[in-house]
């Protein structure tokens, strides 16, 4: 993943000297490993300053693959959103939030841009993580960390005051 | 649970409700129903080939129907209103067809329609039942449905219907090609939405006798010489 070290000289329309390039910023994950993990909070805004700082010093390609990442980054986000809310609200609409936003990023990179690798109980609204795994369940073969996600989610709803077995009907009991 | 009037429905936010109305063809036709976000109650219904239907509740209701609300436990039925919206909201063309076991996993790619390989397309019913399994209800247990020579009667019927429609050949052929198929009838998916969610999914023989009930209930509150 490439993280900037310093954001103080953010000048998008000014390329940075590569010397400088190198001192600010350094490669430390592969990028595959950058689109399927879950975000932390604020690495979106870091690659974008990376790649609004240094434009010159790396190939045309390699800016291309990194706005890809950044938008599949975004659009991970969007999905995650409340599910890593454990304060979120769960009424139908924000429900439907959730949903729509896992359809979304689906349509536009497919079934694999979704990972339930890192969630964990302490950390999820369980209703929403149902949802999640409501919506992609038929992917639930191809999807990382879908089966494991679903004892994450009994956790979660159980903490939360929510019987599992209703949230999770139908999915828990076609296993 | 009971039927009642679609337009006095009194289904919630965080339900769904599955309808009835009569249909051209014979042996009803299916809905599900539904509140969207910010339109109210609306009813989402495949009326035929490549017309998928959204209708507001009562304002574009174009005939009499019938629904029965689904009895999914609450934290679940949130998530299904969530994918019956986002299908709806998508409208995709759908084409209609007879085979149901091929129809399998249609809207298994983000609330679109995208029929499997060897499906020519779905029918009201098979449409509700696909939007369900999308959302991870399984409604029917299609290995235990029965064929009968009334399904080559209405396959007949559906061909007539989409030679009317121009439909194109290729489409045409592949319906011809499955007539005489199982088919689940709307009366019989609705006798499954309203079956305790324990009982899902539904067998063949445990669906008749309340699918009788639907069909007798439509007929009660849309009597035939009332239809639009």
């Amino acid at each position: 993943m490439l993280l900037a070290l310093d954001v103080s000289d953010r000048q998008p329309l000014h390329p940075v000297r590569a010397r400088a390039s190198r001192q600010l910023y350094r490669p430390e994950l592969e990028l595959c490993h950058l689109v399927t993990s879950l975000p932390v909070s604020g690495e979106s805004e870091w690659l974008t300053t990376y790649l609004e700082g240094t434009t010159d010093s790396i190939e045309d390609s390699y800016v291309e693959v990194l706005i890809e990442a950044h938008a599949q980054i975004v659009a991970t986000h969007k999905w995650q959103r409340l599910v890593l809310d454990p304060g979120a609200p769960v009424d139908v609409d924000a429900i439907s939030e959730t949903v729509d936003a896992i359809y979304e990023v689906i349509d536009a990179y497919g079934p694999a841009i979704i990972s339930f690798e890192d969630v964990r109980s302490e950390r999820v609204q369980g209703e929403h993580l149902a949802a999640a795994l409501r919506a992609t369940s038929p992917w639930r073969q191809e999807i990382l960390g879908w089966q494991t996600a679903l004892d994450v989610a009994r956790d979660a709803l159980a903490s939360g005051g929510v019987d599992p077995n209703d949230a999770l009907y139908g999915l828990i009991e076609n296993e | 649970m009971t039927f009642e009037s679609l337009p006095a429905a009194t289904f919630t936010r965080e339900q769904i409700a599955i309808a009835l109305a009569h249909s051209p063809l014979g042996g009803g036709h299916l809905g599900i129903a539904f509140h969207s976000a910010k339109d109210g109650p609306q009813v989402t219904h495949l009326a035929w080939h490549h017309q998928l239907r959204v209708e507001s509740i009562p304002a574009e209701l174009k005939t009499c129907w019938i629904c029965t609300t689904m009895q999914l436990p609450p934290a679940a039925s949130k998530a299904v209103v969530a994918v019956v919206r986002a299908v709806s909201k998508k409208r995709p063309q759908v084409n209609y067809g007879v085979n149901a076991i091929a129809a399998k996993g249609s809207f298994a790619v983000n609330g679109s329609y995208r029929p499997p390989r060897g499906s020519d397309g779905l029918t009201c019913a098979t449409f509700v039942v696909e939007i369900l399994r999308a959302a991870g209800i399984p409604l029917v247990k299609y290995e235990t449905w029965q064929s009968g020579p009334e399904n080559t009667a209405w396959g007949e019927r559906v061909c007539e219907g989409l030679v009317a429609s121009r439909v194109p050949q290729d489409h045409l052929d592949a319906v011809r090609r499955n007539i005489g198929g199982m088919r689940l009838r709307p009366f019989e998916a609705a006798a499954a939405a309203m079956l305790p969610p324990r009982e899902l999914p539904a067998d063949y023989d445990r669906v008749q006798a309340p699918a009788a009930a639907a069909a007798q209930a439509l007929l009660d509150f849309c009597p035939i010489e009332t239809r639009a």
